[in-house]
Order: structure tokens, then C-alpha cells, then sequence
């Protein structure tokens, strides 16, 4: 039986119809890097003899929006509409899920626009930042994949290799449907019932984990060279550990004073004391593999090399000393009092428990996380930070202009103990 | 205390109040999850700085989470976040708001904290010197390091020629660094007063706790003398205006700005459905000209500003490699020439109208994004109330409306262009 969760709120007439995925960009192999994306995608650009033009104007005339989401460990399509115009939303929605045509032309046609769409892209000295900072962290793993596509994949993506795509990855029970908002669990199960009956089943496992990737030594610093740039895009990181190891939620904690909320070590330092940047923060990854850890600032181009000195040396210092007593107490009250935000709308429950579901995660493990983090003792987290964690092995990128920032660099002895690599920034 | 007015907003009730200081107090009771947006919005934003002092009302956002009398730096975001908050900000043209999220219990320390900073601020050197460097590194990642943003920022300097639309709400360089603390704290003294502010509390509350907690903290606050407004009306424009660089961009990018209403006018409805049937979804006329029949641009978008005065109705359009801005240009004005000529195809206003008000629905969801409309309307349109005129305006949005609003106000002569095109090869 198709996996059906429901999320009720009867206070506004809208709802939003879920097709989530338990395949996503991680499956691709890495020479169709980018197919997940690109055959989601595709699914709405034919279905059920109907032509892009003619569902584009199925969605207008609904007035209802169509939202294609791939990440690493699923993917999921949604359509928000008016309640009064449910069943022919969710008609929409199963056409595009189950009944794809996979036009030829039309594939050709997204490959040139997701070509375009990379030049966007690069347009955001954050995403080339997070881009790179991706493949230097997990080259071939499956969480090395760019989502996107490189130019050298796309011209390889085609309409065949979408339509295989879709045989494998849309099958019960690598399927489940979820809805959100005005309307009760029978009318979401009449739904599925009435217009996802023919979902094909498979006996593949889906969700499954990824093996941990192969983690580097020493330093690398890459140097993501754009012109005329004024301030640096910086992030630094390396593979964080497992969710199941015994120490991540300490680390979870821990992360969080160091960079998770405004008055956090990183937002302390850089910007209420030095103003070295708009924004300065931490975050630990978790999903069916190993994820990473990653601190992110920005600086004036003047200023980046102060700024990464100090940044570093409060990573250090965070990995040998640890947090201090007040700190964790200080975290565990903000974590546990916060969570109350992750269930606030419907919107946000469903997405919890699909977060959950795509990632593999036991059913209650995001839901217990204010229990998880009132049972981490300082011990432990300390423990953890000087045994996980890696700051002599970081990956380094900054997206900057390479000439005018090197220099310093090589002045406040930042290229000592790294590795360095220039690249240019619209090269994969 | 009764309730000066109330507006019914789906199956709850808003319900307006006003202390005698003249601070407005909007109360929404939803208890569909245990937490609080409690929002504090000021009548003041970058239309009410002058030339050289351009970015002050921004600056202003970032002091008032500092320091004050009672109050170490620090302590106002680090006591919010002890009992589970989160703070943000945001200031634009009309207005300046103040937002925390925090979890209901924690009602009494955000009106006593946020009744602390509208009259305990202090303003020296160390405050403002350590903000104005983030403010300087802000406006680097927003404009100076942004094709979009610099792009936006040098249509509104070049459409407007009188009116303060013309400067970024986050200043100019040069002014940021000039501004001076005797500025900040003229600033603070004229406008952040409670007769220039409305709270606005949305979330699982006590209606009468919550206000009478609100009267003690706020209650003594002295109201201001406000300064009387009175802006410079912006003369029609009567010839195209252009303006070109050369940016580290693989592909033109150009934006296009006519001028339009304000929101309180009931034209500003029709330029938003104008807006949807250019740019608004995959089948829009400009989409699908330019994305999906000839490939000449990656992404469009359109929209009308949701300004007190008249702000502009925009055209946001990603070339493709190897083709030029005026390949776009061209299809803009003949899709605007036929739509005001042939007006919409029967069926697409009615498209156009249900996506925005999906839209509108969805961006009430939240407490936060109940709490937001009902500040912006009351700052920006002069009446919580006025928060469900969109829908009612749409629905009142017809064919005929359409093509008189093309004709009117999207004429070629009325268009300023600015475009940024690829850096020259040496």
C-alpha cells in the first residue's frame, strides 16, 4: 500500500499535494551526474499526451504552483493550490508522476536551459562556493554530485536516460504521497486511491545508506578566481561524521554554539566584535550518508585574510578546548525551546516527517531531538569534538579574485600549511 | 481596553487597539501551534532620509540590536535566544520591522525587551563604528559583488530623479562612512516614538494578558512631535532612459522599469495581474516567448512594487549565451503593445488571479506571515484592514482592465533600461 501522511490545518482553503522520491541527485552514477534533476524536471514537461503547453496552462488555469525539488537523498513534487480545486490539482499531479512521455524535443530543450541555468548559477559567488566546496569534500562519493549537472554530463542526459530514471525510481515503495493543509486523511487516501492507482511496485530497497567517503589529509586551500570581486565568499569544512556515530548529536550542540544562532562564538567574533563580515555561521550535515561540517563568512576582499587567520584559530581552539558549561546549557535551552518552530504550520510538520523518511532516519529520530539533546552531557560532547572532528584537514575554498587576494594571504602565512589551487570559477 | 476595530481573518479575529501614547497594538489570536510573531513596525524608511545620509533608516536596524541603558551589548539577542527566540529585521522604503519568533510562553520578556530598546538605545562610537562595517560588508554581498543588485539599485537611481525612491535603502558608499553619530541619534529621537510604531502580536495569546502587559512596559513611553512629511512628487517621464556596464556576467542581463502606482491604488491590483500574465508562471507570455519558443533568456520575472508611492512595475529578464538584451527588449515591447491592443485570451486573467491569490493564502500560513500582512498593511496602506483588499481587487480585475493598465502605464517612452553585459575580452 502507497505511504500516505497527512498534515491538517483547516484555517486557510489552501493545500499543498506532495509526490515525494526516495531517489535523489546522490543516485546518479557520476557520468549521468545531474539525472535525477534533470528527469524530474522533464516529467513536467509531458505527461499523459499532453504537451509542456498544455500542462502549463493546466497549472495556470488551477492557479496552482508546481514546485520540482531534487536534493541528494530524494526529490519531491509538489502543487500548491486553492482547496476548491483539489482533485484536478492532484489529476495534474499523478499525470506528471506516473504517466511521463519523455518528449525527445522537449529533452533537448532542457538540456540548453539547464547549460544557461550553470551560467546563472555562477552568477552567486555562494552557490560556486558551495559548489566547489562539494567536489573538493567528496569527489566521486555519491554527495560529490552536483545536483545540476557539469557541461560535461548534461549533453549525456537525455530523454531514454530520463524515462529509465523514472521505470527505477518511481515505484511503490519508493513513493510516497503527502498533503498539507485543508483537507482531512480520507480525502487525502480517496485521492491517492482515485488517481495513483496504477503505481507500478518494485522489490528494490530505496533510502538505503550511502558508505562513507574517502576523507583527505591535510589542508587544501582553493582559490575560485572571479574578477572584480570585492568581498570573498569563504567556506570551510570537511566531512562531518555519521548521524549514527554515538557522538553526532553532541556535535549537533556543539555546532550550534559555535555558529548556529546570532550570538554564536563565529557571529561574536567576526561580526559584533571585528564587524569582518555581514554574516558568519556553522552547520552540521545529516542525511543517508556522512554529510559535512561547514563554517561559512564573508569578508571584505581587504579583510579576508584577517578573517579566515581568525576563523581558523576559533575552529582550532573549538576542536582542542571544546564548549564550556554555560555554553551547552545556553544551547540546550535555545534548541529545545526553538523546536516548537519546526511544527508550526503543516507545512513545516510534513516536511520534518519527509525529511525523515528520504534521509532514512528512524520515524521519531527529528521528532526526539529535543530529548537527544537534553541527554548530551558536556563529556561527551568535548569528547566528540577532539575525536570527529578535523581541523588540520580542511577544504578551503573561497571564491574571490585570486590575484588581488593571494598575496595576502602568503603575507599572514595562510599558505603554509595548505595546499593551494587556483581555479577559475566557471570551469567544474 | 476595547478594540478601536477588528477585521475577520478566515476563522479568527484581528482586533486593533491603541495606547494613549498613540502606540497601535494588533492582536491575532491562532493557537494552531505554541509560538508568538511579535513584529514591531515604524513608520520610517529610506524615503525619509535625505541626499548624503542615505542609508541611515538601514544603519538603524543593525543599532537598535546593541546596546542600551539597561542592557549590555549582546544581551537583547542573547536573552531572546535563552528562552528559544529568533530576531530579524528588515528595512525598505516605507518602513523599518522588527521580528521575533519565539515560543508563546516567552511573551513577557519580548515586551520587555523590545519596550527597553524603543527607549533605552544608547548610540556612541563603539556602537556604530562596529555596525557600519558590517553594513559596508552587507551592501558588498547584496550589490557591489551582485549583478541583480547593483542592476536593481542603478534602474531605481536612473527612474526616479525627485522622489527618494531613488536611493537604495541601504545607502550609498560613501554616505554609509559619512554618517555621523549626532545623525543616529536625531534620527532615534524623531522617529522611533510609539505614536510612529505598531506592534503587531500574532500567535497562541491571552488577548488581555498580552495587552495589558503590553500597556505597563509601553504605556510611559512619551509620544513624539512627528516630522510632517512632504516628498517631492516625481514628474512623468517622457523619454526612454538607458544605462550599460560591463560586468563578470557569461551572458546580458537586464532589468526594466516603468513607472506605476502605489499599492493603495486600486490600479496596483491590475499591474499585479499584468505582472503574472508577463512573467508570473511557465505559460506567461514573456516565459514563453523568451524561454521555452526562442531560448533567448534562461528566466524572467515581473512584478509591481509594493511602495506607498509610486513605485515601478519591473521586468527582470537572464539572456542566454550569445544573445544580446535588445533580442529580449523587442519581444517585451510587442507582447505589451498586443496586450493592450488585443488584451488577455479568454481564461488567462482568471489563471493569473488564482496564482496570486494561492499566493496570498500561502504567505499567511504562518504566524509570522499573518503578523507581516497585517504590518504592512497598516504601515503601508494606513489600515490593517485594508490587508484583504488583494483578493478583492483581484477578483474585480477584468479584461478591459488589463489592456486600459498597458496603455496607461507600460509605454515604451515611460521605460528606463539597464543592462550589464559581459566583460570585453583584452
Amino acid at each position: 500500500m502507497t505511504e500516505v501522511l497527512v498534515e491538517e490545518n483547516h484555517d486557510l482553503p489552501i493545500v499543498r499535494l506532495t509526490a515525494a522520491l526516495r531517489t535523489g541527485g546522490a543516485d546518479d552514477v557520476p557520468e549521468l551526474d545531474g539525472l535525477a534533476s534533470f528527469a524530474t524536471e522533464l516529467m513536467a514537461r509531458g505527461a499523459a499526451g499532453r504537451s509542456r503547453m498544455a500542462i502549463d496552462e493546466a497549472l495556470d488555469a488551477l492557479g496552482a504552483q508546481l514546485t520540482i525539488h531534487t536534493h541528494h537523498d530524494g526529490a519531491q513534487i509538489e502543487i500548491t493550490a486553492l482547496r476548491d480545486r483539489l482533485d484536478e490539482s492532484m489529476a495534474l499531479l499523478c499525470d506528471l508522476l506516473l504517466r511521463p512521455d519523455f518528449p525527445v524535443d522537449e529533452a533537448d530543450k532542457l538540456r540548453r536551459e539547464q547549460l544557461a541555468h550553470l551560467d546563472e548559477l555562477r552568477e552567486e559567488d555562494s552557490l560556486v562556493a558551495g559548489r566547489f566546496l562539494s567536489s573538493r569534500l567528496f569527489g566521486e562519493h555519491p554527495y560529490g554530485r552536483t545536483l545540476t549537472g557539469t557541461e560535461a554530463t548534461l549533453p549525456r542526459l537525455t530523454a531514454e536516460a530520463g524515462r529509465a530514471w523514472h521505470d527505477r525510481a518511481v515505484r511503490a515503495p519508493g513513493v510516497l504521497f503527502a498533503f498539507a493543509g485543508d483537507l482531512d486523511t480520507d480525502a487525502a487516501r480517496r485521492l491517492v486511491a482515485t488517481y495513483a492507482a496504477d503505481l507500478r511496485e518494485s522489490d528494490a530497497s530505496y533510502s538505503t545508506p550511502y558508505a562513507a567517503p574517502t576523507v583527505r589529509t591535510g589542508t587544501r586551500i582553493t582559490l575560485v578566481d572571479k574578477p572584480e570581486r570585492t568581498q570573498s565568499q569563504i567556506l570551510l569544512g570537511h566531512v562531518a561524521p555519521d548521524w549514527r556515530d554515538p557522538g553526532f548529536d553532541g556535535l549537533l550542540v556543539a555546532t550550534h554554539v559555535l555558529g548556529g544562532t546570532f550570538t554564536s562564538r563565529l557571529m561574536d567574533e567576526v561580526r559584533a566584535k571585528r564587524g569582518l563580515s555581514y554574516g558568519a555561521g556553522a552547520r552540521l550535515g545529516q542525511g543517508r550518508g556522512a554529510k559535512a561540517f561547514v563554517i561559512n563568512v564573508f569578508p571584505s576582499l581587504e579583510q579576508t585574510a584577517e578573517t579566515l587567520a581568525l576563523v581558523r584559530q576559533l575552529y582550532n581552539d573549538f576542536c582542542k578546548r571544546g564548549i564550556t558549561r554555560d555554553e551547552l546549557e545556553f544551547a540546550r535551552a535555545n534548541l529545545r525551546e526553538s523546536f516548537a518552530f519546526n511544527l508550526a504550520t503543516p507545512e513545516d510538520r510534513l516536511d520534518v516527517r519527509l525529511t525523515s523518511e528520504l534521509a532514512g532516519f528512524p520515524p521519531d529520530h527529528l521528532a526526539r531531538f529535543p530529548e537527544r539533546v537534553a541527554a548530551v552531557s558536556l563529556e561527551v560532547i568535548n569528547e566528540a569534538l577532539q575525536r570527529l572532528m578535523r581541523p588540520d584537514d580542511l577544504e578551503i575554498v573561497i571564491v574571490t579574485t585570486a590575484d588581488e587576494l593571494r598575496p595576502a594571504l602568503e603575507a599572514a602565512g595562510l599558505l603554509e600549511d595548505a595546499t593551494v589551487e587556483v581555479v577559475p570559477y566557471d570551469h567544474d | 481596553m476595547i478594540p478601536s476595530s477588528q477585521l475577520a481573518f478566515g476563522r479568527l479575529v484581528a482586533k486593533k487597539h491603541q495606547l494613549d501614547n498613540g502606540l497601535s497594538v494588533i492582536l491575532l489570536r491562532d493557537a494552531s501551534a505554541p509560538v508568538l510573531a511579535y513584529q514591531t513596525w515604524f513608520r520610517v524608511g529610506s524615503r525619509n532620509e535625505v541626499k548624503g545620509r542615505t542609508g541611515i533608516a538601514h544603519l538603524f536596524e543593525h543599532l537598535m540590536f546593541n546596546q542600551t541603558m539597561n542592557l549590555p551589548p549582546g544581551e537583547f539577542d542573547r536573552r531572546i535566544e535563552s528562552v528559544g527566540g529568533e530576531t530579524n529585521a528588515g528595512t525598505w522604503v516605507d518602513w523599518t520591522y522588527y521580528v521575533t519568533n519565539a515560543p508563546s510562553g516567552a511573551l513577557h520578556t519580548l515586551v520587555e525587551l523590545e519596550a527597553e530598546r524603543m527607549q533605552h538605545l544608547l548610540l556612541g562610537d563603539e556602537q556604530v563604528e562596529s555596525e557600519r562595517e558590517v553594513v559596508m560588508n552587507e551592501r558588498r554581498f547584496r550589490v557591489d559583488d551582485s549583478v541583480d543588485g547593483m542592476l536593481n539599485e542603478a534602474l531605481y537611481q536612473r527612474a526616479f530623479t525627485r522622489h527618494p525612491y531613488q536611493w537604495p535603502t541601504i545607502g550609498w558608499m560613501p554616505d554609509i562612512e559619512a554618517i555621523t553619530i549626532e545623525d543616529c541619534r536625531a534620527f532615534y529621537r524623531t522617529y522611533y516614538a510609539p505614536n510612529n510604531a505598531t506592534l503587531v502580536i500574532v500567535g497562541d495569546l491571552d488577548e488581555d494578558a498580552t495587552l495589558a502587559a503590553v500597556q505597563a512596559a509601553y504605556g510611559p513611553i512619551a509620544r513624539q512631535v512627528l516630522p510632517t512629511e512632504q516628498l517631492p512628487t516625481e514628474p512623468p517621464q517622457l523619454a526612454q532612459r538607458r544605462w550599460e556596464v560591463h560586468k563578470a556576467v557569461p551572458a546580458d542581463r537586464v532589468q526594466l522599469g516603468w513607472p506605476a502606482v502605489g499599492e493603495g491604488d486600486v490600479d496596483h491590483a491590475t499591474l499585479d495581474v499584468v505582472a503574472e500574465l508577463m512573467g508570473g508562471g511557465n505559460a506567461s507570455r514573456l516565459y514563453r516567448a523568451l524561454v521555452v519558443e526562442r531560448e533567448l533568456a534562461s528566466s524572467v520575472q515581473a512584478s509591481v512594487a509594493p511602495f506607498r508611492d509610486p513605485g515601478l512595475f519591473e521586468i527582470s529578464i537572464a539572456l542566454t549565451r550569445g544573445h544580446r538584451s535588445e533580442e529580449a527588449e523587442v519581444f517585451v515591447d510587442a507582447l505589451l503593445q498586443t496586450l493592450a491592443k488585443d488584451g488577455p485570451r479568454p481564461g488567462e486573467v482568471d489563471g493569473a488571479r488564482a496564482r496570486l491569490l494561492t499566493r496570498f493564502w500561502t504567505g499567511l500560513r504562518p504566524q509570522s506571515g499573518k503578523a507581516e500582512g497585517l504590518g504592512h498593511a497598516e504601515v503601508t496602506l494606513g489600515d490593517y484592514r485594508r490587508l484583504f483588499e488583494a483578493p478583492q481587487r483581484y477578483a474585480a480585475v477584468d479584461a478591459e482592465a488589463v489592456q486600459r493598465a498597458v496603455a496607461k502605464y507600460l509605454q515604451p517612452e515611460r521605460c528606463t533600461t539597464v543592462v550589464a553585459r559581459p566583460l570585453e575580452k583584452p
